[in-house]
């Protein structure tokens, strides 16, 4: 190979491009060449244009800074460097064991913490709902004495009338005598005009059955109400005219208000 | 000579570097930082793989400072080879060739100053005057280190012919660079 061919192939080897039998000689050729290695360095040169025709590109930020800190010198390190390094390992390691063991610690506190807010929470509940019986009990019981209360107030109000009855010197008083549909019974009445009361030892009602109190008037029953055994008004049934006189009382067992008797149980004693 | 100031300049910078000054390699890297990432990104095809070259090359010239000898060549040369070879060697580990042809996207706003805009022109004309079978070659030799017979067998053309192209192409390229050099 003569060396123009050598020199030709400068131009390939700055670029790296040549294999084969043709990179065996020329770089056996060029250890003893100056002339071809000052070739192959304008070649290289020249090749640069290559690179420089790129339009350069700003590197990250992050690039640089990465460079620098590589380079950046570090502390010496003394002749405990590896056990102090193998220390602060130790210590780091315990520490993020304690850290480590700390969170579960804690975590397992917590769980306790919100096991026991739920049982207090449901216990809070349990409690509420034997509140909320409670007050539903107590609430029947409250509805129970009102009406009790009424009641009595009724019972009072009653007396009270009754007591005002007896005590006016007005007022008429007729004893009563069972017939023979109620024989032994016994009872008084006490009125002034539409105002009455009176009681007697007829036996209770059974269902579907009412007293009839009759005034007579003209020797003629007039309807007066329903009452129970006891006097008890049951179903207000006034048909007395208003000043008629009324002579007397009497008793009937009916199946409703009627206004004629058809079972007298009571009658005035003589 | 405008050129040798620049290139006792950035000689004098890896003197300095080799005293372990690192304010000097910070100018040196924002001096050719940009041009050496174009390549490597034209090279790898890839910006992440671009920039760990650049920081594993200025790295090995901060270690090898010590012994850099400027009359062997220009910083500029030597950071711009190592960028190329460092570059090649990454695409030949990880066998993806096709990877290096698609030329590395860069968008305007990355766009980051050369060493010398005006040289960056010239260059650029200088390799667009070249015939575009003789670029192609040259690119496909420089860009992606491929020899002659891995370019005859890309291109599917006699090896005579690709050594041709190739010769030719450098030879222009030398001439080229000599007349400007003499012109400075």
């Amino acid at each position: 190979m003569s060396h123009q061919e050598f020199d030709e192939l400068a131009s390939l080897h700055a670029l790296g491009a040549l294999d084969g039998e043709d990179l065996a000689r020329f770089t056996s050729h060029l250890a003893g060449c100056e002339e071809c290695r000052r070739a192959v360095a304008e070649h290289e040169k020249a090749a640069e244009a290559l690179a420089l025709s790129l339009a350069p590109v700003r590197p990250s930020p992050a690039v640089k800074e990465g460079l620098l800190d590589r380079v950046r010198p570090r502390r010496a390190s003394s002749p405990f460097g590896w056990k102090i390094s193998a220390a602060a390992c130790l210590l780091a390691a315990v520490a993020l064991g304690f850290l480590y063991s700390g969170a579960r610690s804690e975590m397992k506190s917590r769980e306790i913490e919100v096991l026991k807010v739920q049982e207090e929470l449901a216990e809070a509940r349990r409690g509420t709902d034997r509140l909320l019986v409670q007050i539903r009990a107590a609430t029947g019981k409250v509805d129970d004495l009102e009406k009790q209360l009424a009641s009595h107030r009724k019972d009072l109000e009653r007396l009270a009338r009754m007591d005002a009855l007896i005590r006016d010197i007005q007022s008429q008083i007729q004893p009563f005598k069972g017939t023979d549909l109620a024989k032994g019974a016994e009872g008084r009445i006490v009125w002034k005009g539409k105002e009455l009361y009176w009681t007697s030892t007829l036996p209770p009602l059974v269902a579907g059955k009412v007293y009839e109190l009759w005034a007579l008037v003209d020797d003629k029953p007039v309807p007066a109400g329903t009452y129970d055994a006891k006097g008890n008004l049951i179903a207000a049934y006034w048909k007395v005219p208003e000043g008629a006189a009324i002579k007397g009382f009497a008793i009937s067992l009916e199946d409703k208000a009627v206004d004629a008797p058809t079972q007298v149980v009571m009658l005035p004693a003589q | 000579m405008v050129i040798a100031v620049s290139e006792l300049l950035d000689a004098d910078l890896v003197s300095r570097m080799a005293r372990g000054d690192q304010a000097a390699l910070a100018e040196l890297y924002d001096r050719h930082a940009p041009s050496a990432l174009a390549l490597a990104m034209r090279v790898t095809g890839d910006r992440a793989e671009g920039e760990d070259v650049l920081q594993t090359v200025f790295l090995k010239l901060w270690n090898s400072a010590g012994s850099f000898d400027a009359t062997r060549g220009s910083v500029q040369s030597w950071i711009l080879a190592s960028v190329r070879n460092a570059s090649i060697d990454r695409i030949r580990r990880r066998q993806a060739h096709e990877r290096a042809v698609r030329e590395a996207p860069v968008a305007a706003a990355d766009r980051g100053p050369g060493p010398d805009e005006e040289s960056a022109k010239r260059a650029a004309a200088l390799i667009g005057s070249l015939p575009p079978d003789q670029r192609e070659a040259i690119e496909l030799a420089y860009f992606q280190g491929l020899t002659q017979s891995q370019i005859a067998e890309r291109l599917n053309q006699p090896l005579g012919t690709i050594k041709t192209r190739l010769r030719l192409g450098m030879m222009k390229l030398r001439e080229a660079f000599a007349g400007r050099a003499e012109k400075k």
